[in-house]
C-alpha cells in the first residue's frame, strides 16, 4: 500500500497498482524502493486527488501509454477523438474541477487522463466563435478591433482545410 | 482547492496545445481559427498549429482574394515562421487562374525559412513552373520535395544543383499532356550527380526518360518510382539506364506507364526487389497466370496494386500462387485498401484499412510493420475461403 498527502493536508492510502498509473509515482516508487513513508502531493488538493484516484481504479491493469507514443506516430495522423463512456460519465463535472484535473494528470504524469480531459475541453470549445470562447471560460478580449481585422483576414486561408 | 475560478488561461502552454491539437483531431478548422481570435494567449499558442503544417487547398476562383491577401502580407505575417511543412494544391478545371496563383506561391516562397516538406500539386489542368522554387531562403533545408505536375525537368534543374544534403525524398510529376505538351529532358542537360548534391536520397520518383539526368546514385536510395508520361514511350535506353544505375534498389514502384514491356525488363533485371507497387496502366491487359508468371523468379515480398479494375481476389489468387516469398499483397483503392497476408502457420488473413492521407509517407511504409514480422515461408497451400470478408473490406 502506497500513503499519498494532498496540499490540504489529507492521506490517502492506496494500492502500489493503482497509484503506479501515475508515471510520476510509479517512478517515485521505483526509485525508493518499498517505503512507508508518505508521499507528498503539495499540487494537488484532496477533492481532486479522490477524482484521479477513481479514475486509476477504473483502469487499473490497463497498459501503460509508451513514453515515445507520441512522437512514433505520424504528426499529422488524425488520433482517435473518442472518449469512453465512463470517462464522459467521470469528466461531467464543473468546469473548475475539469482543470484541476486537467492540471493534475500533467502533474502526475498520467497521459490517458491528461487526454480525456483535454478532449473534452476540446469538445467544450467545439463549432464556438471567438465571443463565445470567451464567455465560456471568462477570457478578456485583449486585442484591438484593428488586431481582431488583421488577424481575420491572414487566416482565412485556414479555415477552409 | 484554489479559491479562484481556475480559468483555461491558467494552464501551462503544454495542455493549451494538447487542446488545439484535439481539437484540430475534430476536424473543425473554423473553431481552430476562432482560437487566434480569442486572446493574445491563444492567438501565440493556436498560431504555431496552424502553421506547422500550411495546407492550402485551391479549388475555386472565389478563393483567390483570401490567396491574396495571404501572400501579400506574408512579410509581417507572424506565423510563417513556424512553417516545417509546406502544401499547395491546385485541384480545379479553372486554367485561367493558374497563373495568378503561382504569381501568390512566388510572393509566399522566399518567407518560409524554416520549411523542410514541400509538397505542390497543380492537377488536373493548371501547371507548375519549378523556376519558382529558387525563391526558397537559404535557411529552408528540404527533406521532402514534391513537384506534382510541371512543364520538364529542365526547369527544376537549377534548384536541384544547388546543394540538398537533407534531402530524403524527390517526387516530380510531368504536365497532364492534355492541359500543356511535355517535352522529356534535352540530352544536353547538365546531369545531376545525385551521390554529390542529395547524398540522402531515399526516395526518387520522376518519369521514366528523365531518370538519364540523374548519376552516380547514392547507396541510400532505396526506393525509385517510374512514372509514365503521356504519349512518349521509352525506346529502350532509358530502362537500361535504371537497370544499370539503380542495380541495388528493393523497392520500386511503376505507375502510368502504359507499357507492360517496361515491367518486365525492370523485374528481371533488379534481382533484389522486395516491394513492387503497380497501377493498373502497367499491368498487362487480362493479367492471368500465364502472363505473370515473370513474378515467379522474383523475391517479392510485398505487392500494391493500385488504380486497378481487376478482381482484387482474382489478383491475391494469382500473385500468392506464383511468387512464393510474397507476405502481403494490397489492392489500394485511393482512401481504402484491402490487404492479404500470410500468416506463419501459412494462412491467409484478409483485412482493410485507410490509406494514410499524409503526404509524407511513402506507399510502402504502410506495409513495413506487417511485411517485417512475417518469416518467409517458402511453400504454403494457396487457401483463401472468406470471399464475401474479402468484398466487404473492398
Amino acid at each position: 500500500m502506497v500513503l499519498l498527502v494532498t496540499s490540504d493536508n489529507e492521506q490517502f492510502t492506496t494500492e502500489r497498482e493503482i497509484v503506479e498509473r501515475s508515471v510520476l509515482i510509479k517512478n517515485m516508487l521505483e526509485d525508493v524502493g518499498e517505503t512507508d513513508q508518505p508521499i507528498p502531493l503539495p499540487n494537488v488538493s484532496s477533492s481532486v486527488l479522490k477524482k484521479v484516484l477513481e479514475y486509476c481504479e477504473h483502469h487499473r491493469g490497463e497498459p501503460l501509454p509508451s513514453a515515445d507514443s507520441d512522437q512514433s506516430q505520424d504528426e499529422t495522423r488524425k488520433r482517435s477523438t473518442d472518449i469512453s463512456e465512463w470517462d464522459q460519465k467521470f469528466i461531467n463535472v464543473d468546469q473548475e474541477m475539469l482543470f484541476e484535473i486537467i492540471l493534475a494528470a500533467n502533474y502526475l504524469d498520467i497521459k490517458s487522463l491528461l487526454d480525456v480531459g483535454c478532449k473534452t475541453v476540446a469538445n467544450m470549445i467545439k463549432g464556438k466563435t471567438p465571443e463565445e470562447i470567451r464567455k465560456l471560460f471568462n477570457i478578456v478580449n485583449d486585442f484591438t478591433p484593428e488586431e481582431e481585422a488583421q488577424i481575420k483576414k491572414e487566416n482565412e486561408w485556414a479555415e477552409d482545410r | 482547492m484554489s479559491s479562484s475560478i481556475l480559468s483555461p488561461l491558467q494552464l501551462p502552454n503544454e495542455i493549451l496545445t494538447a487542446i488545439v491539437n484535439e481539437l484540430d483531431n475534430l476536424n473543425t478548422p473554423k473553431t481552430v481559427c476562432a482560437l487566434l481570435l480569442v486572446s493574445r494567449r491563444f492567438r501565440d499558442i493556436t498560431i504555431r498549429h496552424i502553421y506547422k503544417e500550411m495546407d492550402i487547398s485551391f479549388f475555386h476562383r472565389k478563393q483567390l482574394p483570401t490567396l491574396m491577401f495571404l501572400s501579400r502580407n506574408i512579410s509581417s505575417n507572424p506565423g510563417v515562421q513556424f512553417t516545417t511543412s509546406f502544401i499547395f494544391e491546385y485541384l480545379t478545371m479553372l486554367s485561367s487562374t493558374s497563373d495568378s496563383v503561382q504569381a501568390n506561391i512566388e510572393l509566399i516562397l522566399p518567407h518560409l525559412v524554416n520549411v523542410g516538406r514541400l509538397h505542390i500539386t497543380f492537377w488536373p489542368v493548371g501547371v507548375f513552373d519549378p523556376r519558382a522554387l529558387r525563391l526558397l531562403p537559404p535557411s529552408a533545408r528540404l527533406s521532402h520535395l514534391c513537384v506534382d505536375r510541371s512543364t520538364e525537368l529542365t526547369h527544376l534543374s537549377p534548384f536541384l544543383t544547388r546543394s540538398h544534403p537533407s534531402l530524403e525524398t524527390l517526387i516530380i510529376r510531368t504536365a497532364n499532356p492534355r492541359a500543356v505538351p511535355c517535352q522529356p529532358i534535352q540530352p544536353t542537360d547538365e546531369k545531376l550527380s545525385a551521390r554529390t548534391l542529395f547524398p540522402n536520397l531515399r526516395s526518387l520518383s520522376a518519369p521514366i526518360e528523365d531518370l538519364l539526368l540523374f548519376t552516380d546514385i547514392p547507396n541510400s536510395l532505396v526506393n525509385l518510382s517510374v512514372a509514365g508520361h503521356g504519349p512518349y514511350y521509352p525506346v529502350g535506353d532509358e530502362v537500361e539506364y535504371v537497370l544499370q544505375n539503380f542495380k541495388g534498389l528493393r523497392t520500386l514502384s511503376v505507375d502510368e506507364t502504359y507499357f507492360y514491356d517496361v515491367l518486365v525488363l525492370l523485374l528481371r533485371g533488379l534481382p533484389n526487389l522486395e516491394y513492387l507497387s503497380l497501377d493498373g496502366a502497367s499491368m498487362p491487359p487480362g493479367a492471368n497466370a500465364n502472363k505473370l508468371s515473370l513474378f515467379s523468379s522474383t523475391k517479392l515480398r510485398y505487392i500494391r496494386l493500385a488504380y486497378t479494375s481487376q478482381d482484387p481476389l482474382d489478383m491475391a489468387t494469382i500473385f500468392f500462387s506464383i511468387v512464393d516469398t510474397l507476405l502481403v499483397f494490397d489492392i489500394d483503392r485511393g482512401t481504402n485498401y484491402a490487404r492479404v497476408c500470410r500468416d506463419p502457420m501459412d494462412k491467409f488473413i484478409v483485412n482493410s484499412g485507410t490509406v494514410s492521407d499524409s503526404k509524407w509517407t511513402q506507399w510502402w511504409e504502410q506495409a513495413v510493420p506487417e511485411v517485417e514480422s512475417f518469416k518467409a515461408e517458402p511453400s504454403f497451400v494457396l487457401e483463401i475461403k472468406e470471399r464475401g470478408i474479402f468484398e466487404d473490406a473492398i
